[in-house]
């Protein structure tokens, strides 16, 4: 990859979203307008690759979605490679749980994490990336969550129900939930929840359109109102914004901050123990809401945070952890030649690796779209893919990975172009009148990330550029780019597959100016992607949504807000005596889509181990 | 007692200066507000929680104060609050400091049980064959990193032959200092590998320094009055040379005892070992500073400590160390 830095994680599928007609069924599911169900083989393009393939089909992989807020963590692995092969195409190692019989009750799994990258875990202050994510589900579940066809589904919800002009959304709670500290599970507990969101500093801004939320006249139902249409609210529900945590828990935490590291809330899992950095262990909910189900399986659950994806590698490999999740291409090349583990991927509506740039400031020399350019121009992606993933990686042309609304196979996007590159440089200056054009880089501490720094570095010394390298501490790295005090940044970022679940990060609405804190990092204000975006949240019309999209991507690719690298994909690699890795289903008995749409992370309720 | 006095005044100076040095270097390289925001991060926008942060550091202390003030706790045993895990640092601390004590100790016992033999062997067979194939080996072992080493027992012992853990269990033993002082309770299986690799460089700067020491022992008059006397070779090396070539290596290993905390970082790292070096890695990298100088007093205090009981060591196997 290029640079495994932060990551949000908006998640979707194209035929979900574009084919969403807006209004909710009676039974309160969002039911897309026509299905439209692909059957992905995944053989190219990456989707949900089933390594082994060969003995199974591939299972269509729908849509994606649910708000991940924001971009965290970054830790993960190591950048030195992020992206696997998608032209490689299925692989030998496949989970084939066929024959695994009837899932086993009992037993403890050891879940191998790329990072530490949650607390607080209450769901509004969480700056939640991908290992956030696992760890969340455990504990809390979400209101909504989509089905294999790409529809969002009531999880938490009895249903949801819109309005007429989609400026009101009533959610209703099933019956008979309660948290794990006792504390009944209702429309009142909604309402706590996202008020704290519409209160928060972090996930505010992902609420923006919220006007507020109250309680129906006969308090069974929580009714959000908002500023203007709204017609995909509930994707965002089947996300971080969507966690239900324990009112009482959460007015204890705001007293007593030390208990912000002990979530409680509906999940399969009741929180036991957590370590920083190192571990988190939850054990079975006996009480859990599905328990008539048998979910969930396991008797205890501990994730054990190991930041470097080949020592994650080796505790699989040694059995002294179960499953891992990993998106380090070499990582994933080693697994794939391995029989003694199963290999999932999944390169759907992946995140895009890339360099962020503050476009947003007068002082610096990426203010000017030549500059931009010729920094894009600078770079040539295959080499950096080829040294940084060994090879394994597809280059990206813009923000939208293949599976998206909104890609194009060709966008205004500048190819790589060093003489031309050089000729912008020296335009820049000669209008300027500046001897040397000077750009900060900045990265994180770990090692392969300032590698890939370099390298790009070597590119732009090239084109006569003089750039900085930087590097800043994790814990600083995201509260850096939130507050605008940098110029280009290693990032990771705009996974999914709605574009109207990017609104945060490129409206100017959310494009506070520093030191303000602001979702819209590179503090874009662009008119043309404003348009669009407002566009997209308006219709329910899956051509005018792509036409949308794709405008968007093509104003990106003019105006070079970012400098695109690559696509994401990632591997949930286990012991084959653990099953149950995607046979996850919706309250109502019907699939769901791997992972809720959220790449690297997947459900755990229904895992179980066997012989 | 002169002697324990003068040695426990010099220990308490090089703590204020360890402890200082460290809290200061984190107001050095930011200013209060910069740790404000490092603290909340995605709170960082909310006055509220900066004005607790604030009241909690005393950041509105000069320097100095703030400093007394941060010491004075640390001295009855709080060393503060971390904003990153939510819970004191003390109580993190308890759980961390044993396990990384038992891994300095363990890997100190392995050097020493593998250094001693082989340098009283490489002495008493001086400029032989036996002799150069052991120095040859010593530099061989002290070039490799030992994060090289751990990688390398990774790979040969964990998935190779299976025989131990390639990361260590997340209950590890001992978790407690009541575990501590419980030896045959802890995870040795878990801790082998990890002891081993941070061993491996001490082996083979102890056995050059006793061989050396036991070299000029072994020239002296009294071990020709021995071997005169006709006795074993053994007892004559064990129990004549042993004690008087220790000197030099007693002293080394309350520095090497230090450095092997230092160590514990990478190590504890590669083997996913939930101890300080673990603790203090993830502190820095989230900016959690209250950790960061919790973690450094104590190594600071660790060190300090080790090298005052090696100086006691010291001048119980040399009296005229004493009256020095």
């Amino acid at each position: 990859m290029l640079l495994t830095l932060c990551q949000q994680a908006t998640y979707g599928r194209r035929n979900d979203v574009t084919s969403v007609t807006g209004r909710a069924s009676s039974q309160g599911t969002l039911l897309p307008a026509a299905i439209g169900k692909r059957s992905v083989t995944s053989t190219q393009g990456g989707n949900f690759v089933r390594s082994q393939s060969t003995r199974r089909s591939t299972r269509l992989l729908a849509l994606l979605l649910g708000l991940a807020m924001v971009a965290a963590a970054c830790g993960g692995d190591d950048d030195t490679t992020d992206n696997a092969n998608p032209d490689e195409g299925p692989t030998d190692s496949e989970p084939d749980e066929s024959d695994a019989g009837d899932p086993v009750p009992g037993g403890k799994l050891t879940y191998g994490l790329e990072a530490d990258t949650s607390t607080p875990w209450t769901p509004a202050k969480s700056v939640c990336a991908i290992s956030c994510h696992m760890i969340m589900r455990s504990v809390f579940d979400t209101l909504t969550l989509f089905g294999e066809d790409g529809s969002v589904q009531p999880n938490l919800l009895e249903s949801f129900e819109a309005n007429d002009d989609f400026t009101e959304w009533t959610l209703t709670p099933k019956s008979g939930i309660t948290f794990h500290d006792g504390t009944p599970f209702d429309a009142a507990a909604i309402k706590v929840n996202l008020d704290a969101h519409l209160t928060s500093f972090l996930t505010a801004k992902a609420l923006l359109n919220v006007e507020g939320v109250e309680l129906s006249a006969d308090g069974a139902s929580a009714v959000v109102t908002m500023k203007s249409p709204w017609n995909r609210f509930p994707v965002f529900l089947s996300g971080q914004i969507g966690y239900q945590a324990s009112p009482a828990w959460l007015t204890a935490a705001e007293a007593d901050p030390a208990l912000e590291a002990a979530p409680v809330g509906t999940g399969p899992f009741v929180f036991k123990s957590y370590e920083v950095g190192s571990s988190f262990v939850a054990t079975k909910n006996a009480e859990y809401w599905r328990a008539d189900e048998g979910l969930p399986y396991l008797d205890e659950i501990e994730y054990r945070v190991l930041a470097d994806a080949q020592a994650r590698k080796n505790a699989l490999l040694s059995s002294d952890i179960d499953i891992m999740h990993t998106s380090a291409g070499l990582v994933i090349s080693d697994l794939r030649e391995d029989d003694s583990i199963e290999l999932t991927e999944n390169s759907s509506f992946g995140e895009t690796n890339y360099t962020l740039m503050n476009v947003d400031n007068p002082d610096s020399p990426i203010n000017d779209v030549r500059i931009r350019k010729a920094l894009a121009m600078g770079i040539d992606n295959q080499v950096l893919i080829d040294r940084r993933g060994a090879g394994i990686g597809q280059q990206a042309n813009g923000p939208f990975s293949p599976d998206q609304a909104g890609y194009l196979e060709e966008t205004p996007y500048p190819a790589y172009d060093p003489e031309g590159a050089k000729a912008l440089v020296e335009e820049y200056k000669a209008d300027t009148g500046v001897s040397s054009v000077d750009i900060a880089y900045t990265t994180t501490t770990d090692p392969a990330n300032l590698e890939t720094g370099e390298l790009l570095k070597q590119f732009w010394d090239e084109i006569g550029l003089n750039v900085e390298l930087a590097q800043i501490e994790q814990g600083s790295f995201i509260v850096t780019a939130l507050s605008g005090d940098f110029e280009m940044f290693g990032w990771r970022n705009h996974g999914g597959v709605d574009p109207d679940s990017q609104r945060i990060w490129w409206h100017s609405e959310t494009a506070d100016a520093p030191p303000a804190l602001a979702l819209n990092f590179g503090r874009i204000k662009d008119d043309v992607i404003d348009e669009q975006l407002d566009a997209l949240r308006q219709t329910n019309d899956e051509d005018e949504i792509t036409a949308a999209a794709q405008a968007i991507n093509t104003q990106f690719g003019e105006q070079v807000y970012n400098l695109w690298g690559s696509w994401t994909v990632w591997g949930i690699a286990k012991d084959p005596k653990v099953n149950g890795l995607d046979s996850f289903v919706l309250p109502d008995g019907t699939p769901e889509i791997y992972g809720n749409g959220i790449g690297g992370s997947h459900q755990v309720s229904q895992l179980w181990i066997g012989e | 007692m002169k002697f324990v006095v003068v040695r426990l005044a010099q220990l308490i100076v090089v703590l204020l200066a360890a402890t200082f040095f460290t809290y200061s270097l984190t107001f050095v390289a930011d200013s209060p507000e910069d740790v404000v925001d490092k603290l909340l991060q995605s709170e960082s926008g909310n006055e509220t929680r900066r004005a607790e942060v604030r009241r909690d550091l005393n950041l509105d202390d000069p320097l100095l104060i703030r400093y007394g003030k941060w010491l004075g706790d640390a001295a009855t045993g709080d060393f503060g609050f971390s904003y990153n895990a939510q819970e004191p640092v003390a109580d993190r601390l308890q759980t961390r400091i044993p396990r990384t004590f038992a891994l300095v100790l363990l890997s100190q016992v392995i050097a020493l049980l593998l250094a001693v033999p082989a340098g009283i062997i490489a002495a008493w067979r001086a400029n032989t064959w036996v002799d150069r194939g052991l120095s040859s080996t010593s530099i061989g072992l002290l070039a490799i990193p030992n994060y090289v080493a751990g990688l390398f027992f990774v790979f040969l012992f964990a998935l190779q032959l299976g025989w131990f853990p390639s990361i260590v269990s997340n209950n590890l033993n001992p978790s407690s200092f009541t575990e501590l002082a419980q030896p045959w309770s802890w995870d040795l299986n878990s801790y082998i590998l990890p002891a081993l690799a941070l061993s491996l460089g001490q082996v083979a700067v102890y056995m050059r320094l006793l061989r050396t020491d036991m070299i000029a022992t072994l020239q002296e008059d009294f071990i020709g009055m021995a071997k005169a006397k006709g006795m074993p070779t053994r007892h004559i090396l064990f129990r004549h040379a042993l004690r008087p070539s220790s000197l030099s290596l007693v002293t080394t290993i309350g520095i090497n005892a230090g450095a092997a905390i230092g160590g514990t970082v990478i190590i504890e790292q590669i083997f996913g070992m939930p101890g300080m070096g673990t603790m203090l890695v993830t502190a820095i990298f989230s900016g959690d500073i209250m950790v960061v100088q919790g973690v450094v007093a104590v190594i600071a205090i660790g060190f300090v400590i080790i090298n005052f009981v090696i100086d006691l060591l010291y001048a119980a196997l040399d009296p005229r160390i004493r009256s020095a």
